[in-house]
């Protein structure tokens, strides 16, 4: 890992693990919206690390937000800091101010057809609807990002101005579901230079930070407790039985690990909608096994409210399918290459999340490999 | 937080990779359109000489190696990038795949100078083949229970035993058996040393034992009191346990543990069309998505091994993670076939044969090299559960 990525993580699990207690997560799932943690979020700097300098922020890499979402999703955190990074990270690149206080995103789906902006000038209207969104009624504004060609379109919305329903998934987390019927717009910015796929996928990405992080803990949680849970007079740890299965997750655990940081490095690439969505098929597979796994070794214990186990698989269940489900991440990979003649398949897969150190692209040679690189 | 070692740093490679990389596919593109390299009916590697040959004539045997040995001192990222271009086109590799990938670097790590010169040279040429001599009737994963003994006489060793399931064999000029030259002690893994056994020797007889796919790829190697040189030990006497884990992290570490079965995936992709149904192109992207992945871990072993780490942790977990995959990729492609209504009958009639070739040495994937169930207790023993 690199300085500023151990530096991060230090520092955010002191942060998190402090804050990250039992009775705040047990009061943000009743809807008290933890503030204290929020506060040294804000403090840490953590929630513009994307921003640009001149908003606050460091203009922090796909890879090092990764490494501090791995943190967050380790400890639970109850807080929109993904959402709020992101929000954050495109209101710098319009040039709008984002003040402090959690946001959230509305992407529309992967296919971005949830929303429409409409008007001109100073005059515009949101149309249009979205379930789930992650506090889309506690957040301070919604940063709603509308797909028009090459550029995107924000909007940026007070979810009073909204018809909201509030739900949660079954990780209790906000999810609401937010409606507009010609709801007038705070502010609006057309950024040329991001499409609505690379903002998705990096919403995806992060989820997948989050993932990767919850991940580990589940893993630390199952190796702790078999090492401490005494059967038939002797550890859990000495059954084979037992040590077969942690292997299992251990491998689950590390292959979510490896394909989620090789797509952060490559997330803004052309290649980059191929490697989140290799990653986020792969998460789910991972979610599977390792949550099958860790309850199973776990016992009873693994199913009482009192056990901290819950707090991440819970999370693992739902974040598998928000930002994209698994199946969309899947069919997405599988039609980028269905029909690829035999001989090219290995070729156009071996672009995929290459990274060479001069930093150039790789070029693609036939065109059935420039179709599944650039579909 | 998770050990250190279930982190794959995402790796970076330098440039002129990609241009050994064009050269291979170059390569093999030509010998296909020339004939000598049909587009493959089946998984796994074959054995042909003339195009071991023509690989060692290119440089790429012994790539690692010193120039003196017949090497080329090329990286191991570059060794690394052609093994992959030669395994995904189905390559006919087999005949010097075990010298190239594990004698060449046990003898280069533990050989005599004289060993060295003596065997290096022809293994780059393409010339001299090993084949490896661990497994035993008796003894599978257990390996520290062989009784393949080896006794004192005068100028050398007398080998006595039965070794089994070598691959090449009967194509070999040398295997490196592993013996027992004391009694098995307090410790087990004590009192063991590697032979370089010469199989043209007296005393050694060479049996097909023919595989569930009607094959002659193994075999059974009696060594009936076979005379071996003192020159001939390999290493340390009585160190053969730790050279043989050694041995084993290169055998365990490579892409053939994801790639052996990828011809199957290369056609099941071309068939299934650009008109696949939703559901069949998740089915296709959830085994990418897998691959890809193992990709990634496997890049970043090798970037490992350049730094000269051994990576045992992350082998075994690349090792089970791969062969499973590998399993998972013919059944599905064996429902994706039915549900898509591939017609392998005739239009792809190579799919068929491939997926039929695929089934039947599926199941050696999580045996060979390494039981899944051995790679799980280096796993468990790696998160410190044993």
């Amino acid at each position: 890992m690199s300085d500023i990525a151990n530096m991060l993580t230090e520092t955010a699990t002191r942060l998190f693990s402090e804050l990250c207690t039992k009775a705040v997560l047990a009061a943000a799932e009743t809807g008290n919206f933890p503030q204290a943690l929020w506060v040294a979020v804000e403090e840490a700097g953590f929630a513009s690390m994307l921003a640009m300098e001149q908003d606050g922020g460091i203009a922090a890499s796909a890879p090092d937000a990764v490494t501090l979402l791995r943190v967050a999703g380790r400890f639970s955190a109850p807080v929109p800091l993904a959402e709020t990074m992101i929000a954050r990270w495109l209101l710098s690149q319009a040039g709008l101010s984002a003040g402090t206080g959690p946001l959230t995103i509305a992407l529309g789906g992967m296919t971005a057809d949830g929303w429409r902006l409409e008007g001109s000038g100073k005059n515009w209207t949101l149309h249009g609807k979205e379930h789930a969104v992650p506090w889309g009624s506690s957040a301070k504004s919604v940063v709603v990002v509308v797909g028009e060609g090459t550029g995107i379109t924000l909007g940026v919305v007070d979810p009073t101005q909204l018809k909201t329903e509030a739900r949660r998934n079954i990780a209790g987390e906000p999810r609401d579901e937010l409606i507009a019927n010609v709801a007038s717009v705070t502010k609006v910015a057309h950024l040329a230079g991001l499409d609505h796929d690379r903002v998705f996928r990096m919403a995806a990405l992060f989820r997948a930070g989050l993932i990767v992080g919850a991940l580990d803990s589940i893993l630390e949680l199952s190796v702790r407790y078999v090492g401490e849970r005494v059967q038939f007079g002797r550890p859990l740890a000495r059954l084979q039985a037992i040590q077969q299965q942690l292997a299992v997750l251990a491998g689950s655990v590390a292959a979510s690990s490896a394909i989620t940081d090789a797509a952060a490095c490559v997330i803004e690439r052309e290649d980059g909608r191929l490697m989140i969505a290799a990653a986020r098929a792969r998460l789910a597979d991972a979610i599977d096994t390792a949550t099958g796994i860790a309850h199973q070794v776990h016992g009873a214990m693994g199913f009482a409210r009192e056990y901290a186990l819950h707090l991440n698989t819970r999370r693992l269940w739902a974040w598998r399918d928000e930002y994209g489900t698994a199946v969309q991440w899947r069919e997405r990979l599988g039609r980028s290459f269905a029909g690829i003649a035999a001989d090219d398949l290995w070729p156009a897969l071996a672009l995929v999340g290459a990274r060479t150190e001069t930093g150039k692209p790789l070029t693609h040679e036939t065109p059935s490999i420039a179709r599944a690189t650039a579909v | 937080m998770i050990t250190p070692q279930l982190r794959f740093t995402p790796p970076e490679l330098p440039a002129a990779i990609e241009q050994l990389r064009h050269e291979v596919r170059d390569f093999i593109a030509e010998e296909r359109r020339n004939g000598f390299l049909p587009r493959p009916n089946h998984v796994g590697m074959r054995v042909s000489f003339d195009f071991t040959r023509k690989l060692a004539k290119r440089g790429w045997i012994g790539m690692t190696w010193p120039k003196k040995y017949g090497g080329h001192e090329r990286t191991a990222l570059e060794r690394y990038a052609v093994t992959e271009e030669l395994l995904a086109a189905g390559a006919p590799v087999r005949a010097h795949w075990v010298p190239d990938r594990q004698t060449g670097p046990l003898l280069l790590k533990f050989g005599t100078e004289e060993q060295k010169l003596k065997y290096l040279p022809g293994i780059a040429a393409g010339e001299c083949i090993f084949s490896i001599g661990l497994s035993e009737p008796g003894t599978g994963s257990d390996l520290a229970s062989l009784s393949t003994r080896a006794d004192r006489v005068e100028g050398g060793w007398k080998i006595s035993g039965t070794k089994s399931w070598n691959s090449n064999s009967h194509n070999a000029q040398f295997m490196i058996a592993l013996c027992r030259t004391e009694p098995p002690g307090e410790d087990r893994h004590r009192g063991i040393s590697q032979f370089i056994v010469d199989l043209s020797a007296p005393g050694v007889t060479i049996r097909p034992i023919i595989n569930l796919a009607g094959e002659h790829d193994f075999n059974e190697v009696v060594l009936d009191a076979v005379f071996v040189p003192d020159k001939n030990l390999l290493g340390e006497l009585g160190n053969g346990w730790n050279q043989v884990s050694t041995e084993l992290a290169y055998e365990r570490s490579g892409p053939e543990r994801w790639l052996s079965a990828f011809r199957l995936l290369a056609e099941l992709t071309e068939a299934l069309g650009i008109k696949a149904s939703a559901s069949g192109c998740e089915r296709l992207g959830q085994l990418l998505a897998h691959l890809l992945t193992l990709r990634q871990m496997s890049l970043s072993i090798a970037m490992t091994l350049q730094t000269g780490h051994a990576p045992n942790l992350e082998a075994a977990i690349v090792k089970d993670l791969g062969t499973c995959f590998e399993q998972d990729l013919v059944r599905i492609a064996r429902d994706l076939i039915n549900s898509e209504a591939i017609d392998i009958f005739e239009r792809a009639r190579l799919l068929g044969e491939v997926l039929d070739h695929a089934q039947l040495w599926s199941v050696i994937y999580t045996v060979r090299g390494g039981a899944k169930e051995i790679m799980r207790g280096v796993i468990a023993r790696g998160l410190g559960l044993r």
